[in-house]
């Protein structure tokens, strides 16, 4: 039998890998950048971190004697039936229509249950997953729903990317963290762990550059004015599919600290992110995540980081690498081909 | 002016990575396996830590005064020339004409000075001989320090820093670190760590796992008195490419301790692995990487690592993630076209 406080989060610290000089100098203005390599995750995406503290602390909670359901557009869930996999518990997955094969192979073999809601958007799975819950006997052993991103322990757990980055650094604060935005879980925790340690230090947060791509702007068109929430989502960038942001986003956003900047990148930019950050550092991650990335190759783009904040040998920037499942080969090669050929290498004269 | 012991080396304490369980679960009779991930290394492979070491012990003993020159249009070249720049010295690669517009893109982003000299490695290298020689003549007094890829104790010390890092990362020794051959350098490295290691904690040093190609296996015909050294090199792992061994490893071989155990695998065998482990873990290998990958993707027909050495739920076993940069989506598409992967 299980004790209290048995369970603990399975996140990891990870690396903080300095950004080739030669990279920085090219394309940053020679600015120090780093990134942050959280596609080294159990599961492969910073989801980890909020996804099994909050896991872990339900689990305590009940002894070790709960089940959990998750709605997800795939790392969430992925995420989820990792951390109840390491815990021996049980773990059920309601997902969109479009979920890629390859996350649904990953979660069953997991040990998850995956149940496809009918419906291509992360809502509808989001509401299958609630008449699941409702329809269960109250009896039984209680279900605990995992909120890819909408809860105080999913950003607390995402808030110790914060600490890492800092201590890493040589307590220091980065001048921009560089992360993308669905739903807003990741941004809110940079945000909440970047303020706490910016008042223990009594020094200012980091401006967090918040990117999404055109088709999953959720969070742009919210502090913009413009439609919200989203009809759909029509980005490639998937795991940014949320067609509008938790609401305590918008209130870190509205009190103005730390500085949060929205950027919006089109779907070109994410994939171009995608390959280029595969070539240069031969890892792969998905377009959510290249859309981040972008904002660094910034050869004949229109959207670059030096739009956004002054770049030099002085400043300190922190790409967040998120991770994410759904990419491989083929997808590779099949954004490559869709769209249009960029060059494979520059040469330098 | 810089003083001695100015220069350090450029390498990292890289991550040891635990790999997921169902995949040791499904090969290794359930063993804890890790990921040793030297991929990660400032120019992209474990040639930082020896080249970087050897280039560093020159720039001290010669106050920084002097420059450093290569013939390797591949990692070696590569660990040579960010080391340099990440000093401000002069670094002059000698490649042959066959070395990708890639590489020699990224060897003058990291301001080395590139000569594409002949067709061959021989031809590249007696271009830096003449250059040296030269450089000699000319009375600047600026020392011109040959980088050699693998064959010098400094380059082996460098790389034996990955055993004291495994080691550190797991509180013990490992039962099994899994590594390719080249021209043996990383072995070397590997077996004198860990050696040091062990009579440092009076136990039993790790078994090493030496794995190469078929078309590249120098050190398997030099242990199995077959024909060596090799006439040429067949197999599409370049980085393991050379034609004999440092004489060192085959003493080493012979003392005994650490065992080592060559294994040799198909260039098909390697492509597979960079495939599954770019499934896997989402990080592009060479072939010369996925060659000792392989052993951890096992399938039925190929040679496994628990085949090799006993492997149970209690051991403990290291892959060396050697990392390289002679790879890109083209390449791997038509290895995968070649071998019908």
């Amino acid at each position: 039998m299980a004790k209290l406080d048995e369970y603990h989060p399975c996140y990891r610290h990870t690396p903080l890998l300095p950004c080739p000089p030669h990279l920085s100098r090219r394309y940053l203005n020679s600015a120090r950048a780093f990134f942050k390599l959280e596609n080294l995750q159990p599961s492969g995406s910073f989801k980890d971190r909020g996804i099994s503290t909050f896991i872990a602390a339900h689990l305590n909670k009940w002894n070790g004697q709960c089940e959990f359901v998750c709605s997800s557009s795939g790392n969430a869930g992925v995420a989820a039936a990792t951390a109840c996999h390491q815990f021996h518990a049980k773990c059920t997955v309601f997902v969109p229509s479009i979920t890629p094969q390859l996350t649904r192979d990953r979660l069953t073999e997991l040990g998850a249950t995956i149940v496809a809601a009918e419906g291509d958007m992360w809502p509808q799975a989001h509401a299958a997953l609630l008449e699941y819950v409702k329809g269960k006997d109250d009896s039984g052993v209680p279900i605990v729903t995992v909120h890819p991103f909408d809860d105080d322990l999913v950003w607390k757990g995402h808030s110790s990317m914060a600490r890492e980055i800092f201590e890493d650094l040589g307590g220091r604060m980065p001048d921009a963290v560089v992360a993308v935005v669905g739903g807003g879980g990741l941004l809110i925790g940079l945000a909440d762990g970047f303020t706490e340690i910016a008042n223990e230090n009594g020094v200012e947060p980091p401006t967090l550059v918040a990117v999404e791509t055109f088709g999953a702007e959720s969070f742009h068109n919210a502090v913009n004015g413009k439609k919200y929430p989203l009809d759909g989502i029509t980005s490639v960038a998937k795991s940014l599919g949320a067609t509008k942001v938790a609401d305590r986003l918008l209130d870190i956003y509205n009190n103005g600290r730390p500085d949060i900047r929205s950027v919006v990148v089109t779907d070109k930019d994410a994939v171009l992110g995608v390959v280029k950050f595969a070539e240069e550092m031969r890892m792969l991650v998905e377009p959510a995540c290249g859309a981040g990335l972008s904002l660094m190759f910034s050869d004949d783009k229109p959207t670059c980081l030096s739009d956004v904040l002054p770049l030099g040998l002085n400043s300190t920037v922190v790409f967040v690498v998120c991770g994410g499942s759904s990419v491989n080969f083929e997808l590779i090669q099949k954004w490559r081909s869709e769209n249009g050929a960029w060059p494979v290498h520059v040469s330098i004269t | 002016m810089s003083q001695p012991s100015q220069f350090l080396p450029i390498f990292r304490h890289s991550p040891l990575l635990p790999c997921p369980s169902r995949l040791s679960d499904r090969f290794l009779n359930g063993a804890s396996v890790y990921l040793k991930l030297d991929n990660l290394q400032p120019s992209g492979s474990f040639k930082d830590r020896g080249l970087s070491t050897f280039i560093a012990a020159h720039l001290n003993k010669h106050n920084g005064q002097c420059e450093f020159v290569s013939s390797s249009g591949g990692n070696a070249g590569l660990a040579a020339a960010t080391t340099c720049h990440t000093y401000g010295v002069k670094c002059t690669v000698f490649v042959p004409s066959p070395t990708p517009q890639r590489i020699k893109d990224r060897l003058t982003a990291v301001d080395a000075k590139v000569v594409v000299a002949g067709d061959m490695w021989h031809e590249a290298h007696a271009a830096l001989m003449e250059y040296v020689k030269e450089k000699e003549a000319d009375g600047s007094g600026v020392k011109v320090v040959p980088v050699h890829p693998f064959d010098d104790p400094l380059v082996w010390k460098g790389h034996s820093s990955m055993a004291r890092e495994i080691v550190a990362d797991l509180g013990k020794m490992p039962d099994a670190v899994v590594t390719v051959v080249g021209g043996g350098g990383l072995l070397i490295g590997l077996a004198e760590g860990f050696a040091e290691i062990a009579k440092e904690k009076g136990v039993k040093p790790t078994t090493l796992i030496a794995v190469e190609t078929e078309g590249a296996e120098s050190f398997y015909n030099a242990v199995n008195d077959k024909k060596y050294p090799l006439d040429a090199i067949t197999s599409i792992a370049k980085s393991l490419g050379a034609t004999q061994v440092a004489d060192r490893l085959l003493d080493i071989y012979k003392e005994g301790s650490p065992t080592i155990k060559p294994v040799k695998v198909t260039d098909r065998d390697s492509v597979r692995a960079i495939v599954d482990f770019t499934e896997e873990m989402r990080m592009l290998v060479e072939p010369a990487c996925g060659a000792g990958l392989s052993l951890l993707f096992s399938e039925v027909g190929r040679p496994s690592l628990s085949d090799i050495v006993p492997l149970s739920s209690k051991s403990v076993v290291v892959f060396v993630v050697c990392g390289g940069s002679t790879v890109d989506f083209e390449l791997i598409s038509k290895w995968r076209s070649d071998f019908a992967v």
